[in-house]
């Protein structure tokens, strides 16, 4: 049987293995980033040492101001109840509904004319009278308006005649 | 130094609070003033943003439970004032986002506490192209240097999305940097 050679058919190059860890060392070594390290911004001189002093100046309570006229923060609190109260008693009255002249029942008016001294006289209330409603001619008979004469009027000069007899 | 926890406890209690606020501010100033800068960009609002952080911490503090780690927290405010101080002023002048982002560099151009050469400048405007949330995880990864696990704690996050997000931000930013 053919014994096998302890000798390696291969080779090295000279002093392989004498500069192999500063080989291996340059490999394992962090390439160096373009990214600079210094971004290039500074502060002003001293600035932080006063940074504590206007941090207390921020911190430190401002003095109480107070008001010259001290009404004057309640003048908007008043004036908006005054409105919200103007608006609650006009929407009231909005709602409910008015009362017209035909409204009224024709005793209730006969009733205040009667009761009330309105100062009116008897011509002034005629003015206000529709004439439309009044026939052109009354075909009364003579007894019927002797009759109505007799029973309305008390005294003659209540009938205003133009004569002189 | 003393320890977050006792820390929180003298922020909370009424006679040790201004005290306790001092050295707050006095240790997270400089980290919280440079991750807000790095979202809004101009000195002057990364100012107001950060008082405005401050401020909030200070009338909040006695509501925080520590569930999470104080530090945290207050990244977290920074994160929300600094994006909401964004938005609002955007909303205001009614911009597009392209708008808004150009409008953004030109502010970052004439700011006088931005001494960026033309890379870095170039770097801010391939910034602004990244998805918020990949600009976020860059910005706090490679330049604020925090782990994984806090900004997940910060932003509530999954760690295996925030290194998804923070690789693919690297590779667009070189990206962008290498072709123009």
């Amino acid at each position: 049987m053919k014994q096998k050679s302890t000798q390696q058919p291969f080779n090295t190059p000279e002093g392989y293995f004498e500069n192999f860890g500063e080989r291996l060392k340059g490999k394992l070594a962090q390439p160096k980033s373009v990214i600079p390290k210094n971004s290039g911004f500074t502060v002003p001189q001293g600035y932080f040492e006063e940074l504590l002093g206007q941090l207390d100046e921020r911190r430190r309570p401002k003095a109480k101001v107070i008001p010259l006229h001290p009404y004057k923060k309640h003048i908007w609190i008043a004036a908006s109840v005054a409105v919200l109260v103007l608006l609650a008693v006009g929407l009231g009255r909005e709602l409910q509904p008015s009362i017209t002249f035909e409204d009224l029942a024709h005793e209730d008016i006969e009733a205040y004319l009667e009761n009330n001294d309105l100062g009116l006289s008897s011509y002034e209330i005629a003015e206000f009278l529709p004439l439309e409603d009044v026939p052109a001619h009354l075909n009364l008979s003579e007894e019927q308006m002797l009759e109505y004469l007799t029973n309305h009027v008390d005294h003659i000069n209540e009938l205003n005649l133009e004569n002189d007899d | 130094m003393i320890s977050e926890k006792d820390l929180i406890k003298e922020l909370q209690t009424k006679a040790t609070r201004e005290k306790a606020f001092t050295t707050l501010v006095g240790t997270y100033q400089e980290r919280l003033y440079w991750h807000i800068r790095r979202i809004v960009l101009v000195h002057d609002d990364a100012d107001d943003v950060l008082q405005n952080t401050f401020i909030k911490v200070y009338r909040h503090i006695g509501n925080f439970k520590g569930e999470s780690k104080l530090f945290s927290w207050m990244y977290r405010i920074a994160t929300n004032e600094a994006l909401t101080f964004l938005a609002q002023r955007s909303k205001k002048m009614g911009f597009s986002d392209t708008e808004h982002q150009e409008r953004m560099m030109a502010s970052l151009q004439a700011d006088v506490y931005f001494e960026g050469d033309a890379i870095q400048l170039k770097l801010q405007q391939a910034i602004a192209t990244l998805p918020e949330k990949q600009k976020l995880v860059f910005n706090m990864k490679y330049y604020d240097e925090l782990k994984y696990g806090e900004i997940s704690e910060i932003l509530e996050t999954s760690v295996g999305a925030l290194k998804a997000s923070y690789h693919l931000a690297v590779k667009k930013l070189e990206a962008f940097l290498k072709e123009t």
